[in-house]
């Protein structure tokens, strides 16, 4: 019969140690499950506005040469622009007719901004008449939960998370910074894509789109304005469902997994670099110890499996305690931080969790190290007594 | 139990000058009974303690312990009669320092550990401590205690042999002998190998055995105990 050496004497009885290790180790837990947690919620709060807006809304502005107009056949500006109002209506005639399209509104349009915790999203809404708001809004699925819909020139509704990451509320000025007092906020609508619309006053600097209503199936404006015979070029100017999902990729996905992974890395290699320096002390002071266990029987392998299981322990803690800690500091950002920024985040991404666990086997396998170093040098007492 | 034929063990083997820590040495050891190997320092006491328990393996010559050749054995062999069948008591004490008198004494402990928790009890109160010394680290026992704590350790899995390297040396006259009892009445089923430089803590042995230079200078059983075996 055979008794296992004790990993619990030295947890119980080196208190101040270990709870120095563990609080070290849950601290960084929580700190890179909190930096995922922050990051990720700037990827969930532009999901809505890159990913399923652009399913039902496309804002197209094209060329005159696309549109098949030249300028050198024309004999004056003023011929020039008919021609282009022409064509521009009849491709909007076209369009209207395209299978999935259920109206296109050629319209000025206004900037928007959203500053999540991480980077700034600016993106474009329409100005329409007040009679066709409560249209887009349904087309959108989004509705009216306070305040009233435009009635005059330059009333603005916005979506709830909108208003709030602009820390503003109804009868407040939108862009005030650019165009003074000239677009007011009236209402609050709750959707799920970031939502602005307004009815236009004066002119603006975001320019003139088609905006095109669709559906997802025809949220792919080249396909579509090639199946009414349009090809567009690099020359214009297309925010439909593919575009947003390239920029999305780009831009939000691989910059913050880059971002993610570059600070998980550099975080991991300098806990690996302490936890290495603390255990390589830890094991110096027990020397003795292990001489002892030698000399009395134990195999090396009890040792390695006793000083293994020691690690484990101290590390399945710390991971239970950043755990909780995690859940705890999540709540209170979110209840009280995001969620008064209007953004959007979920408390779970297995991935990112798997990610940072996957980090800790790392370390415990950099321990391999000095533990195995330490195994092999363990002598029996004979041999220190000599 | 031990038969240790021709044994030598040599230090420095590469040089010249052979160093003998064991030369040509014999011995055959009953299975019970309490022995003192005896002899001034260099004479090869520990060595021969290390060799007959497994720790070192000799140049050259058999120890055969209850039939099993000693010197033939794998590390993993050696490692497990050192475990199950042998109990240590070495110069210095060797506490782990942070656990306690009991957390010592149990943790080279086989089996049950209430069990293991009761005998250390037990041993420990017959070794003189108190009970409320049961739970202080070694750095708040005296060097006498912690030899006590490091003799309950040697007999909490009821070895065969015990092998004990100065048990006294850290402790007043009084707990000497109360060690020496302990040990002789230990020996009384088992067998008790004490190396000591100091002859009055062998008054009570079975057999005495003198070193001189790595061999044998003597060997002999006290009168008393000569009756006993007649």
């Amino acid at each position: 019969m055979k008794g296992n050496l004790s990993a619990l004497k030295f947890v119980r009885n080196n208190k101040k140690q270990v709870w120095v290790m563990i609080v070290a180790l849950s601290l960084t837990f929580m700190t890179m499950y909190i930096i995922n947690f922050l990051f990720l919620s700037t990827q969930e709060s532009f999901k809505g506005l890159f990913l399923e807006q652009p399913k039902k809304v496309a804002f197209v502005d094209l060329a005159p040469d696309t549109m098949g107009v030249d300028r050198n056949s024309c004999a004056s500006d003023e011929e020039y622009y008919e021609k282009t109002d022409e064509a521009r209506n009849k491709i909007i005639e076209n369009l209207k007719e395209h299978e999935g399209i259920s109206d296109v509104i050629y319209t000025q349009c206004l900037y928007a901004s959203y500053t999540p915790v991480v980077g700034a999203v600016g993106y474009d809404f329409p100005l329409l008449s007040k009679e066709k708001i409560p249209e887009y809004l349904e087309h959108m699925e989004a509705k009216l939960i306070s305040g009233r819909m435009p009635e005059g020139d330059g009333e603005i509704l916005v979506d709830e998370k909108v208003l709030k990451n602009k820390k503003m509320e109804i009868g407040g000025y939108f862009n005030e910074s650019a165009y003074g007092k000239t677009f007011r906020v009236v209402g609050i609508i709750e959707s799920d894509y970031l939502l602005c619309v307004g009815t236009p006053q004066g002119y603006t600097n975001s320019g003139w789109y088609m905006v095109v209503l669709c559906d997802e199936e025809n949220s792919d404006m080249s396909k579509v304005l090639s199946d009414i015979g349009i090809i567009t070029t690099e020359y214009d100017t297309i925010y439909d469902s593919v575009d947003w999902a390239e920029m999305y990729e780009d831009m939000v996905t691989n910059q913050i997994d880059v971002a993610l992974l570059g600070i998980l890395i550099v975080v991991i290699i300098f806990l690996a670099i302490s936890i290495l320096v603390a255990y390589v002390s830890f094991m110096r002071n027990r020397v003795n110890e292990y001489c002892l266990y030698a000399s009395i029987g134990f195999s090396r392998r009890d040792i390695y499996g006793m000083i293994m299981r020691e690690i484990l322990i101290i590390f399945g803690f710390s991971i239970l305690l950043g755990a909780v800690m995690t859940v705890i500091i999540m709540l209170v950002m979110g209840n009280f931080v995001l969620d008064n920024m209007g953004l959007i985040y979920n408390y779970f991404y297995p991935e990112h969790l798997l990610r940072i666990l996957a980090a800790f086997v790392v370390i415990v396998g950099f321990l391999q190290i000095p533990v195995s170093v330490t195994i092999n040098n363990i002598k029996t007492i004979d041999m220190i007594e000599e | 139990m031990f038969e240790i034929k021709n044994v030598s063990m040599i230090y420095d083997m590469n040089s010249d000058e052979k160093l003998y820590a064991l030369n040509g040495f014999n011995l055959t050891l009953p299975d019970t009974g309490l022995v003192g190997i005896i002899g001034p320092s260099g004479s090869g006491k520990s060595t021969l303690m290390y060799c007959m328990s497994t720790l070192k393996r000799p140049t050259e010559g058999s120890i055969v312990y209850d039939g099993q050749e000693l010197t033939g054995l794998s590390n993993k062999q050696r490692e497990n009669i050192r475990r199950n069948e042998f109990g240590f008591v070495f110069q210095k004490h060797y506490l782990v320092p942070y656990m306690t008198a009991m957390d010592n004494v149990t943790v080279a402990g086989i089996g049950d550990r209430k069990e293991l928790y009761k005998k250390g009890a037990e041993y420990l109160s017959l070794l003189g401590l108190k009970k409320r010394e049961f739970n202080k680290r070694p750095s708040k026992l005296s060097g006498g205690q912690c030899q006590r704590v490091a003799i309950a350790r040697a007999m909490i899995n009821n070895p065969r042999v015990i092998f004990a390297d100065e048990p006294t040396a850290s402790l007043d006259h009084e707990n000497a002998f109360r060690v020496m009892k302990i040990l002789k009445k230990y020996s009384e089923e088992r067998l008790v190998i004490v190396v000591t430089h100091d002859r009055s803590v062998l008054s009570d042995v079975d057999i005495m055995v003198e070193m001189w230079d790595g061999k044998l200078s003597n060997t002999y059983m006290p009168m008393s105990e000569r009756e006993n075996y007649e």
